[in-house]
C-alpha cells in the first residue's frame, strides 16, 4: 500500500463460491463492483473509483497472508483457513454463510481409536487444526499425514484410519461408507482486518462492518 | 554447487550499499533523540540465559526463541526482546540507586518464526526505558520521546493509541467473570470483534455502569471527552477508576508537551506482553502492516530480578519504520557520502597526497589504481552502483 492511495480500501476475497456470496452481500449494502462479474476478464484487480475501493481474488489460504502484510486491508475467508494459517490479524465479523463443520471422520470401525489416548494417524489438509484438536482437546498424540485433496480416500485405501476435514452435507462421506466421528468446530465465512488498517482507517472499516452486520440480520429475518 | 555457501538462512538477510547507509542514518537520528532526553546508552550481550526470558518475564512462546546449550549445560537464548535484559542490568548495576534512570539501546532481536511467512526473524530495534519513576510525567515524557523520534526520521502521519492494563483487569474483577467468560471476552477483544463483543456484554446482564465501561473496550479512538464521561461511571470500581484517572492525568501533561493531538485512547488494548502493569501504547502509520512502536509501563518486572522499582519503556522497530518510509515515498538520507579517486599507477604519490589531504578535511575518499583496460565510463558506472557521489581522475 503506497502512501498516495492510502485512501483506498483494498479487499482480498477467497476465490470461488465465497467471493460470489460476498459480492452479493456487498451489493445489498450499496457496494458494487461490476467489473468482477465479467467471467471472461483477465484483470487481477478491480477498482470502484466512486467509493475508493479495490478488490482482488486470491486463493483462500493466501487471504490471511495478504491481510497480515497490509497488502489488503480487509479479507473475506473461511474460518478453517484462519485457524490453519494462524496469522496476526483481526477477525471482526461472522458473515454467516459458507456454514459447515470441521470434523473427524472415518469408518465406524475407527471410532474406538479415538477413545484411548493412543497414538493415531490422521490424514488432513489442515495439519494445524488437526494437531491442536488432538493434542489440546483430546490429549492424544497424532501422526499427521498432509494431503491436498480428496481426503476421503485416505481411510478407504488404508492410508489413515481417520481424517480431519470439512463436512458440509456429508453426502460424499455416506457414499463412501464413512461417518462423522467427532466434531471439531463450526466454520463459516469471516471478515478479517489488518491490524494497522483497523487503526488508520478505523472509521470507514467500522462503518462497513456495521453495515454488513445489519444487512445479515435483515436477511436472516426476511 | 552447495547453496549454503552463498545464501542466508530463511528470515535473515544482508543489508548493504545504499540501504545500509540509510538504516545507519535512521538509527542515528533516533538515537540522537533518545540521548536528547537524557538517556544513557547500554549494550547488552546478544546471548542471555534462558531464565531471563522465561514465561512470566516475556510474551514469547519458548518455541519462538532460539535456544542452545553452553558447555555447562545451561540453556541460552538469542535475545528476543530487550526489556528483560535491561531489567536484569538495572537490578544488577543500579541496585541501590533511588533517583530515576533513563537508558536507551539499539540492536538486533531474534524471534524464531515459522518459515515462508515473509517475516524477518532478526529485526533491529531502538528503544528507551525510564526506570524508578511511577509518575504520569514519566509516561508522558516517554510518549513525547516517541513522537520526537518518529518525527525525526521524517514520519508526519502517525497515530499513537494508549490503553491501560488496569482497565481490563479491573473490569474482569468487577464483573466477577468466570475464567471461561474471561477467555471468551479476551479473544473477542484481541480479534477486535466489536459486534460480537457488544452482544456478549449485553448477555452478561451487568449493572448499567459496568456495561457502559465494558463497551468502552470497543472503541478504537476515544477522545478525552469520552474518557471523562466514563470516569463518572467508574467511581465504584477501584481499579477501573484508577486507570481512567491515570490516563486523564497523562493527557494533561501531554498537552504541555503539545502532542495531545497525536494520541487517542484505546481501552481495549491488551498486550501480548505479560509484564505490563499500567499504561500501554502502540504507534501506527501508513505503509507498514505492523505497528512501528510498542511500549508500556511494567512496574513489577524488575522486582523479579531483585530490585523493586517501577519502569516504563518502548521500542521502535526499525525494519517497520523503513518499510513505512519507503511505502510513503519519503526521502531517506544516507549516513555519509563517499568520493572516489582513480589514478594511473605512475601517479601514486600525488594520489596519496590528495587523498590524505581531503580525508583531513573530513571527506570520505576511496582510491583505486586505474586499470588501463577500463574507460572512464566504467568507473562512472561503478560509482553509480556503489553510491559514490563524485569521481576524480588523476
Amino acid at each position: 500500500m503506497s502512501f498516495e492511495d492510502n485512501q483506498y480500501l483494498t479487499f482480498a476475497l477467497g476465490k470461488g463460491r465465497l467471493a460470489n456470496k460476498t459480492l452479493e452481500l456487498f451489493e445489498q449494502i450499496g457496494i458494487r463492483c461490476d467489473e468482477m462479474k465479467d467471467k471472461n476478464t483477465r484483470k487481477l484487480i478491480f477498482v470502484n473509483e466512486d467509493l475508493k475501493l479495490k478488490f482482488f481474488l486470491a486463493k483462500g489460504p493466501d487471504v490471511p497472508t495478504y491481510v497480515e502484510y497490509g497488502a489488503a486491508d480487509i479479507g473475506i475467508v473461511g474460518k478453517d483457513t484462519i485457524l490453519e494459517e494462524r496469522r496476526n490479524i483481526f477477525e471482526v465479523l461472522d458473515l454467516g454463510f459458507g456454514k459447515c463443520k470441521m470434523c473427524i471422520c472415518g469408518p465406524e470401525s475407527s471410532r474406538n481409536l479415538l477413545k484411548h489416548h493412543e497414538q493415531i494417524k490422521v490424514a488432513t489438509k489442515y495439519p494445524q487444526i488437526a494437531k491442536e484438536y488432538f493434542n489440546e482437546k483430546k490429549y492424544q498424540t497424532v501422526e499427521i499425514i498432509k494431503l491436498n485433496g480428496s481426503i476421503e480416500l485416505a481411510p478407504i485405501v488404508g492410508l489413515a484410519p481417520v481424517i480431519c476435514d470439512i463436512v458440509e452435507t456429508g453426502s460424499t462421506l455416506r457414499e463412501n461408507g464413512l461417518v462423522v466421528l467427532e466434531e471439531v468446530c463450526d466454520l463459516s465465512a469471516r471478515v478479517v482486518v489488518n491490524q494497522v488498517s483497523m487503526k488508520m482507517q478505523n472509521e470507514r472499516i467500522t462503518m462497513l462492518v456495521r453495515a454488513l452486520q445489519e444487512q445479515i440480520e435483515k436477511n436472516n429475518n426476511a | 554447487m552447495n547453496n549454503r555457501l552463498l545464501h542466508t538462512p530463511d528470515g535473515v538477510r544482508d543489508i548493504y550499499g545504499s540501504e545500509c547507509r540509510k538504516i545507519m542514518k535512521l538509527r542515528e537520528k533516533i538515537h540522537n533523540q533518545l540521548i536528547k532526553y537524557g538517556c544513557s546508552s547500554i549494550n547488552t550481550p546478544t546471548i542471555e540465559y534462558y531464565n531471563v526470558y522465561e514465561k512470566k518475564n516475556n510474551s514469547l512462546d519458548s518455541r519462538e526463541m532460539y535456544k542452545f546449550f553452553d558447555k555447562d549445560g545451561d540453556i541460552l537464548v538469542l535475545r528476543p526482546d530487550y526489556t528483560p535484559a535491561i531489567a536484569r542490568c538495572v537490578a544488577k548495576y543500579y541496585k541501590d540507586e533511588t533517583i530515576p534512570l533513563k537508558i536507551c539501546y539499539e540492536g538486533n532481536t531474534f524471534v524464531n518464526r515459522s518459515d515462508y511467512q515473509g517475516r524477518l526473524k532478526e529485526t533491529t530495534q531502538c528503544g528507551a526505558e525510564y526506570i524508578g519513576d511511577a509518575s504520569n510525567f514519566a509516561d508522558a515524557e516517554m510518549l513525547a520521546l516517541v513522537v520526537d523520534s518518529l518525527k525525526a526520521v521524517g514520519l508526519d502521519q502517525f497515530q499513537i493509541s494508549i490503553g491501560h492494563a488496569l482497565y481490563y483487569e479491573g473490569l474482569v474483577e468487577a464483573a466477577k467473570l468466570s475464567s471461561d467468560q474471561e477467555e471468551k471476552i479476551k479473544s473477542l477483544i484481541l480479534n477486535k470483534n466489536f459486534l460480537e463483543l457488544e452482544k456478549y456484554i449485553k448477555n452478561l446482564k451487568l449493572e448499567k455502569n459496568l456495561e457502559v465501561l465494558f463497551d468502552g473496550l470497543n472503541s478504537f479512538s476515544f477522545k478525552i471527552e469520552d474518557l471523562n464521561e466514563l470516569e463518572k461511571r467508574a467511581v465504584k470500581y477501584d481499579k477501573v477508576y484508577k486507570a481512567i484517572k491515570s490516563l486523564q492525568e497523562l493527557y494533561k501533561i501531554l498537552q504541555y508537551f503539545d502532542i495531545e493531538n497525536i494520541v487517542s485512547f484505546e481501552l481495549g488494548m491488551i498486550s501480548r506482553h505479560n509484564y505490563y502493569t499500567g499504561m500501554i501504547f502502540t504507534g501506527y502509520t501508513y505503509g507498514s502492516g505492523e505497528p512501528i512502536v510498542k511500549g508500556g509501563r511494567y512496574d513489577k518486572l524488575i522486582r523479579r530480578f531483585g530490585k523493586d522499582t517501577p519502569a516504563i519503556g518502548f521500542t521502535i522497530v526499525i525494519d517497520q519504520v523503513m518499510d513505512a518510509l519507503k511505502n510513503q515515498n519519503k526521502y531517506l538520507e544516507e549516513s555519509y557520502k563517499t568520493e572516489l579517486i582513480v589514478f594511473s599507477s605512475e601517479k601514486i604519490e600525488e594520489a596519496i597526497k590528495v587523498a590524505s589531504e581531503w580525508r583531513k578535511e573530513g571527506r570520505n575518499i576511496q582510491t583505486i589504481i586505474k586499470d588501463p583496460d577500463l574507460t572512464k565510463e566504467d568507473y562512472f558506472e561503478y560509482a553509480k552502483k556503489m553510491n559514490i557521489s563524485e569521481v576524480k581522475f588523476l
